[in-house]
């Protein structure tokens, strides 16, 4: 089931590949790097919103549409039928939330996108 | 970083020894045989064997680490799951010979410096009369676990777990595994 006929990935029915393609629009997405968000100081992508933990929450519950969810103490799994994932972090030890994303297929990705309070990137840029 | 069961939840897994098996179950085990937790049922007891995070600093910033964890379970829990999962019975019937621990040990090198290790309890290996029930974790970074069915135990056959560890022109890692017999 879910097994397409051409040989590339399915994408017919709920999958985190899909719900990335309608969401490049809704939140900072960088075609370059096909990825979500903008190069921070380390390894993690960020979003800058006025308020970061609506806006994570609202990441989540858009990249997670068609997962089984499971919640464990102070975070949030959505898996798909393909191996694919989003993790969230409401608060992560690096300060506000954070999103990991996890897509599996012929062009697997996995990187994590920190939310950060507007004016934060652009205090850096100033230096 | 460690990340290891603690002599409690070894002592639950090597009580079963010697029980009849029944079923393994999870709430979305229909995804690879995958979920976040796994209930193993025998004919007198259960216990979940679930993933978990804690996030750790790895090359100067945190990160989520899979930790194994291990509790019983109660009756009306399992009853719950099976409602809303999926159960997989083979193997119904038949004696828990061994329990085994899958453990990794991780070796991280920036410009040839050791800069991170990992030990983890990655992996349970149930061996029944007729062949084996591994519940191991499928990804380092991500709280998901993975049952799978084997005629035999191997170094070699065992899983590939997969992580945010990628060798690149600076850092490199070396991974160490043991299969262990607890009982």
């Amino acid at each position: 089931m879910g097994a397409g006929s051409g040989g590339g990935p399915s994408i017919s029915g709920p999958s985190l590949q899909a719900n990335i393609a309608r969401l490049q629009h809704k939140f900072t997405f960088s075609n370059q790097a096909g990825k979500f968000g903008v190069s921070g100081s380390g390894r993690a992508r960020v979003i800058v919103s006025e308020n970061p933990k609506a806006t994570a929450r609202q990441f989540f519950e858009s990249l997670s549409i068609g997962s089984v969810k499971t919640k464990g103490a102070g975070w949030e799994l959505g898996k798909f039928s393909d191996g694919s994932a989003v993790f969230f972090r409401p608060i992560s030890k690096s300060g506000g939330p954070a999103v990991n994303i996890k897509v599996k297929g012929s062009k697997p990705i996995r990187y994590k996108v920190h939310f950060e309070q507007t004016g934060w990137l652009n205090q850096g840029d100033k230096k | 970083m460690k990340l290891k069961l603690n002599p409690n939840e070894i002592g639950l897994l090597t009580s079963l020894a010697g029980s009849t098996f029944r079923y393994v179950v999870g709430a979305s085990l229909q995804h690879e045989l995958t979920a976040a937790e796994i209930y193993l049922v025998t004919e007198t007891d259960a216990i979940s064997i679930r993933a978990t995070t804690e996030e750790y600093k790895f090359d100067g910033e945190y990160e989520d680490f899979n930790r194994l964890g291990i509790s019983k379970a109660s009756k009306s829990k399992v009853q719950r799951v099976i409602e809303e999962g999926e159960l997989l019975r083979k193997h119904n019937g038949e004696r828990i010979l061994a329990v085994f621990l899958l453990q990794d040990r991780i070796n991280g090198y920036l410009d040839g410096n050791p800069n991170f290790s990992l030990e983890s309890d990655c992996g349970i290996i149930f061996q029944l009369e007729s062949g084996f029930i591994g519940v191991y974790q499928s990804d380092r970074n991500l709280p998901i676990l993975e049952v799978s069915y084997s005629d035999t135990i191997s170094l070699e056959t065992s899983p590939r777990i997969e992580s945010i560890f990628e060798d690149d022109i600076n850092q490199k890692f070396d991974y160490f595994r043991e299969v262990k017999k607890i009982g």
